[in-house]
C-alpha cells in the first residue's frame, strides 16, 4: 500500500481483508498502543479527592486524544464476510457465515441441534 | 503403542488374573458370521487369536496375557494411602474417541503402576446457537446448531511427581486428535511455620505481591501528576 490512509502506520489484520476490516483492526491497534495513557487519564479526572486543575486538565488532555484511541469505537466484526451485525462472540463469524460453515462441517463439533 | 509397554512391563508385574477372561471373542465372531452367512465362504485372517480352551488347543502357541487383556476392562491398581496426586480431566467434542482415549490412558496407568480412580464423567458441556436461515429478511425461518463437550475425570492417587510426569508425558505423545487434556497436579509440602512464635510469614510469600496488570497504570498516574503540566 503506497499511500496509507491511516494517521498511524499499522499491520494489516490476516484473512479476509475489507475496509471496514482494516479500520477496525487500526483502532483496536491503536486504542491497545494507548491503553495506559487513557486509564491513568480517566483515572486522575474522576478521582475526586484530587485537585480540580489536575482533573481538569486530565480532562481536557482525554479530551484531545483522537476518537481512534479509545476502546468505545472497536466494534466485533465477522472474519470471514466483515458485517458488524450478529456476529457470533464464540467464533467471530456473523450469523450467515456462521450457518455456511457449520452445516459444511468446518466448525469442530457444531452440529444441526436436536433436543 | 500398548502393546509394546504391555510386553515389556508384563514380565514384571504379576496383576494378571487368568481365571477372568472368558469367551467373548468366540461369540462375538460367531455372532457375525450367523449374521453375514456369505463372509463364511471368505474366511478373514484370524488377527485375534482364540484364547479360550478348547479340546484341540493342544498344538496352538500361548497368547501373551498382555494380549488378552487388550479384550478386558482396563485392569487397576487398588488405592492404598489415598494420597489425592493429580486430577486429569480430559474433553472432547464426541464422546466415542473420549472414551477409548480414557481406556488408554487407564491401561498406561496400570503397567506404570500408577493407582487411578475413574472415569467419573462430569457434567457435558452443551451450547447452543439459533440464527436466522436466509441472509436477508424471512426473521421466522430459524436453524439450531449445538455443540456438546464432553469431559472425564480421571484421579491419580499414591504417585511420585516422577512417575506422574512420565504418565502424563506418555498420554501427551500419543494424544489424539481433537481430545484436550487438564492435569491438576497437588503437591505436599510440611507445615514450616511455628505459629506459637510470631516470625511472620515465609520468604515466599512475605514478597507476594498480586498481579493486578494496573501497575503500569499507576506508574503512569504517578508520572502524570508529577509533571509540570498537572503542578500548574
Amino acid at each position: 500500500m503506497g499511500n496509507f490512509r491511516f494517521p498511524v502506520k499499522t499491520k494489516l489484520p490476516p484473512g479476509f481483508l475489507d475496509a471496514h476490516i482494516i479500520r477496525d483492526n487500526f483502532k483496536r491497534q491503536q486504542a491497545a498502543a494507548n491503553e495506559v495513557m487513557v486509564q491513568a487519564l480517566k483515572y486522575i479526572a474522576r478521582n475526586a479527592v484530587l485537585p480540580p486543575k489536575a482533573r481538569l486538565q486530565a480532562q481536557l488532555q482525554l479530551n484531545v486524544m483522537p476518537k481512534y484511541t479509545k476502546m468505545t469505537q472497536v466494534k466485533n466484526r465477522c472474519i470471514a464476510s466483515g458485517s458488524a451485525r450478529a456476529v457470533i462472540t464464540d467464533f467471530r463469524l456473523c450469523r450467515t457465515q456462521f450457518r455456511e460453515k457449520a452445516r459444511a462441517g468446518e466448525l469442530p463439533g457444531v452440529k444441526k441441534g436436536v433436543w | 503403542m500398548l502393546s509394546k509397554a504391555c510386553a515389556r512391563t508384563i514380565g514384571a508385574r504379576a496383576f494378571i488374573r487368568p481365571s477372568a477372561f472368558s469367551a467373548v471373542r468366540l461369540q462375538s465372531t460367531v455372532a457375525a458370521n450367523a449374521a453375514n452367512p456369505a463372509s463364511t465362504a471368505t474366511p478373514t485372517p484370524n488377527l485375534y487369536p482364540d484364547t479360550t480352551p478348547q479340546e484341540d488347543t493342544q498344538g496352538e502357541k500361548p497368547v501373551l496375557k498382555s494380549l488378552e487383556a487388550l479384550y478386558q476392562p482396563p485392569m487397576r491398581i487398588p488405592v492404598t494411602h489415598g494420597h489425592l496426586v493429580a486430577d486429569i480431566q480430559l474433553r472432547s467434542y464426541e464422546h466415542q474417541n473420549l472414551d477409548f482415549f480414557v481406556n488408554f490412558v487407564q491401561r498406561a496407568a496400570f503397567y506404570l503402576g500408577v493407582p487411578m480412580t475413574g472415569p467419573k464423567p462430569l457434567p457435558t458441556r452443551r451450547e447452543r446457537w439459533t440464527v436466522i436461515r436466509s441472509p436477508f429478511v424471512h426473521a421466522k425461518s430459524k436453524e439450531n446448531f449445538e455443540r456438546h463437550t464432553h469431559k472425564r475425570l480421571l484421579r491419580v492417587w499414591d504417585t511420585n511427581p516422577e512417575v506422574l510426569e512420565l504418565l502424563v508425558s506418555y498420554v501427551k505423545k500419543h494424544s489424539m486428535v481433537g481430545i484436550g487434556m487438564k492435569v491438576n497436579a497437588f503437591k505436599r509440602e510440611p507445615i514450616k511455620i511455628d505459629f506459637d512464635k510470631d516470625e511472620g510469614l515465609p520468604e515466599g510469600l512475605a514478597n507476594f505481591e498480586p498481579n493486578t496488570g494496573d501497575d503500569a497504570v499507576n506508574a503512569k498516574v504517578l508520572e502524570l501528576l508529577n509533571s509540570p503540566e498537572f503542578k500548574k
